[in-house]
């Protein structure tokens, strides 16, 4: 069993150790759709199931593109008078009016480009593109755990949060 | 140049019209419409009308898109970043101008906005509606029967479809004037200050008042806002108390025998939206 402290440790040492090759094929499909996707201003739906790896391209995304990532939009308050070329935005909820308020708080800080994760599709006039995980797609998530000495099985994980963290099986 | 008497509303999804702002502005100069449907979905819209694609046409009748070409006009292009930065308020404007490009002096061209217009009116005068598709059908019924009067034309035909394309746009108002749930149309309490300062600019238009001058606030000209922007009568001053606090080309007034006014001094631009 794993425990939390471990969990985190584990996350931390993904970030750490991450680069674009960690990407898996999916997510190099659906970078590059966002990058075509965000070569205007305006805002951009990634959106997936949960555990299918939106979290981790969020990072990479704003690493391409030298945008900041937030977890939650409750957190754009701590990027006021930050000059921010593009926002990547985790955990958002996918309903119109919640979406219209996070575009609302974007004008406010004059942020023009971003990418808002959701694991619904947004129900308004947006782009989006949808991230999904293939059999392929778990292989090259298995090598890059591996790689950092976080060796894992498949066996019974339907998503990626499961198989970083086994306790999410038995609904710890 | 647009065809005359035609008074079918196209079926322009909004969300399609977004798209196309997006696909032009990124692709200008696309040629056929497959093209922007396909690059419009490489940037990772969708579109809901990929056949006809009908937003394009009623982009290009608003003079967001050009006649000629399919690239956006200035004033397309600052729709497009109105709807970026303020997506609440794009449909609304949209709205504003489908509503207003008709004119008396030259009836015979964008008669598809006389019949939104009427249609808009004929909504605003019942004050609450139901819009399911028996109400849909009276109403196309009797706006055919008022344009067939007013045009002295009997080869006028309007259908529910047309009718339709209006609801497309109403349905995406903010506030609200349909209710989703119940099919019901309702006038609003409140409106955007910016459609309200567009039908301001109408209404001087319609009764040849030049700019600066003041302009008496009768029940007929407070109405002939109201039913641009669908807005309760009740609530015509509340909306003015912020249209006047948001634009400094705008004053209200009460004096010199005049009784109520309200001046505008010039005409409201994108600019001043976006």
């Amino acid at each position: 069993m794993i425990a939390m402290s471990e969990f985190i440790r584990l996350l931390n040492q993904i970030k750490t150790h991450r680069t674009e090759a960690w990407l898996t094929p999916s997510q190099v499909e659906a970078m590059t759709a966002l990058q075509r996707a965000l070569r205007i201003p305006g805002v951009v739906n990634l959106l997936g199931h949960v555990g299918v790896g939106k979290t981790f391209l969020g990072w990479s995304i704003a690493d391409k593109m030298s945008y900041r990532y937030i977890p939650h939009i409750e957190q754009i308050n701590d990027l006021q008078d930050m000059a921010i070329e593009g926002l990547v935005v985790d955990n958002c909820l996918p309903d119109r009016t919640a979406h219209r308020d996070v575009r609302k708080q974007l004008s406010f800080q004059n942020i023009r480009y971003a990418v808002v994760i959701t694991r619904r599709m947004i129900d308004d006039y947006i782009p989006y593109v949808e991230l999904k995980l293939a059999d392929q797609d778990w292989y090259k998530v298995m090598e890059n755990l591996g790689s950092i000495g976080a060796f894992r099985e498949r066996a019974s994980v339907t998503d990626l949060w499961q198989l970083l963290n086994p306790h999410l099986l038995q609904g710890v | 140049m647009p065809s005359d008497f035609v008074f079918h509303i196209r079926n322009a999804h909004p969300g399609d019209m977004v798209a196309i702002f997006a696909t032009l502005d990124t692709y200008p100069n696309l040629s056929t419409i497959d093209e922007v449907v396909s690059y419009a979905e490489t940037l990772g819209f969708t579109i809901r009308d990929r056949a006809r694609l009908e937003a394009l046409m009623t982009a290009r009748e608003l003079n967001l898109v050009e006649t000629d070409a399919n690239l956006l006009t200035t004033r397309g292009k600052l729709i497009s970043e109105l709807e970026m930065n303020k997506p609440d308020l794009f449909p609304d404007i949209v709205h504003g101008y489908q509503y207003i490009l008709w004119d008396e002096k030259v009836p015979q061209i964008h008669c598809f906005s006389w019949t939104y217009r009427t249609i808009c009116n004929n909504l605003w005068q019942r004050g609450a509606f139901k819009v399911d598709s028996q109400g849909k059908k009276d109403l196309a019924s009797e706006i055919e029967g008022l344009a067939r009067m007013r045009f002295e034309r009997s080869d006028i035909s309007v259908s529910t479809k047309t009718v339709g394309g209006t609801f497309l746009w109403l349905d995406e108002l903010f506030p609200r004037v349909i209710k989703q749930s119940s099919e019901l149309f309702s006038r609003r309490t409140f409106c955007p200050p910016e459609l309200f300062i567009l039908s301001a600019d109408f209404v001087y238009r319609l009764y040849e008042t030049d700019y600066g001058v003041n302009f008496l606030l009768t029940d007929e000209r407070r109405d002939a806002i109201c039913q641009v922007c669908l807005l309760e009568p009740d609530s015509f001053d509340r909306v003015l108390e912020y249209a006047v606090a948001q634009f400094d080309y705008l004053e209200k007034g009460i004096g010199g025998g005049w009784g109520r006014y309200l001046t505008l001094y010039r005409a409201p631009t994108l600019e001043d939206f976006v």
